[in-house]
């Protein structure tokens, strides 16, 4: 099934502006990593000028920026990773996929618009393969709508939790955002998540305890 | 240079650590701080001449921070680090008036120590 035969009143700029948010993100957490590396290397550099110049270099010094390298290349080679995984998302409109697999890779993309705005986004780890039938791109651009109104209605130093919930029938993702206001009912973003959620077929409840927390879950049915 | 004084602010720990040790190495005094509050709380205790900043941290962002900072300290020149592949776009986002230089990420460490220059007005020979 390709996308244009998904029947739902978002046209393809709604989709664009998702995957460049999304990838704008990833591009400015890869240039800080490079932006590591070089200066990392530039410092190497450094040392050796001095070791040639003939003064002494502590081993320690040489070794720390090693390990700085190794360390950064490792995040990198993380961020390529899911990177890659989101773009593949595309490739099929309609696929079999594990939804506790990709739910963790978007959730662990989306740690930076989190940590931006000083909060934890933390997906509560599940250690099956849950498979569905669905659109795996136009899950994720759920998840992130969800994310957003996470992101505006919670409060500094919390912690958002994101967990996969299995049923005797279709499986669920529940988010759980501790907040301190309980108006959330007119937020646009929840208005887009629930267009998106039926054009996912998903059934989704909110339950709102003011001035604690909300709790935003869908059930996540198989697209036929 | 060997009496200016530079504070670098940019929640990549392990970048404005780096940059302090390579800028110490070239003779200028330099301290690293990972978010805005706290270096507000450094510029109580010490006086710096250059103030780097990320555009993107966490809690108060580089705009709110450069704003505070010429508030407080209106001599404090100002330079822009950003990873934003567009500047005309990432000009929409900070305070234009308040910035004397932008660099882009990544950037060579000479290119800093002549933003550093240019906005302490260092011609060539004092550099040496």
């Amino acid at each position: 099934m390709s996308l244009s035969e998904v029947p739902h009143e978002f046209d393809g700029s709604d989709h664009l502006e998702f995957f460049g948010r999304i990838t704008a993100s990833i591009s400015h957490e890869l240039n800080n990593v490079m932006s590591i590396i070089d200066q990392s290397s530039g410092l190497l550099e450094d040392h050796l000028a001095v070791i040639e110049n003939g003064s002494p270099v502590r081993t320690e010094l040489l070794e720390r920026v090693h390990e700085k390298i190794n360390r950064q290349t490792l995040r990198g080679v993380e961020i390529i990773r899911r990177l890659n995984k989101f773009a593949h998302s595309v490739d099929d409109t309609v696929t079999t996929f594990d939804l506790a697999d990709i739910t963790e890779n978007f959730v662990s993309i989306c740690q930076r618009f989190a940590e931006l705005k000083r909060t934890q986004l933390e997906f509560v780890p599940v250690h099956q393969r849950i498979e569905i039938t669905s659109s795996p791109f136009l899950l994720q651009q759920m998840l992130f709508t969800i994310v957003q109104h996470a992101l505006e209605i919670t409060h500094k130093n919390a912690l958002i939790q994101v967990e996969i919930l299995q049923t005797e029938s279709d499986p669920k993702i529940q988010f759980t955002i501790p907040t301190t206001n309980s108006d959330t009912s007119t937020d646009e973003r929840m208005k887009e998540a629930i267009k998106l959620s039926k054009i996912l077929h998903c059934s989704m409840e909110t339950d709102i305890s003011p001035g604690e927390k909300e709790i935003v879950c869908f059930t996540i049915s198989n697209l036929t | 240079m060997m009496n200016c004084r530079v504070l670098l602010i940019d929640d990549e720990e392990e970048l404005v650590t780096t940059l302090v040790e390579r800028l110490e190495i070239r003779g200028i005094c330099a301290d690293a701080m990972t978010n805005g509050h706290d270096a507000l709380e450094k510029m109580r205790d010490v006086d710096y001449h250059v103030v780097v900043a990320d555009l993107k941290m966490p809690g108060l962002s580089g705009p709110e921070v450069i704003e505070i900072i010429k508030k407080r300290y209106p001599k404090v020149k100002i330079v822009l680090i950003t990873g934003h592949g567009n500047t005309a776009h990432s000009e929409q986002e900070y305070p234009v008036n308040e910035i004397d230089e932008i660099l882009m990420k990544p950037f060579h460490i000479d290119n800093l120590i002549e933003a550093i220059s240019r906005v302490l007005d260092i011609s060539g020979e004092e550099k040496q």
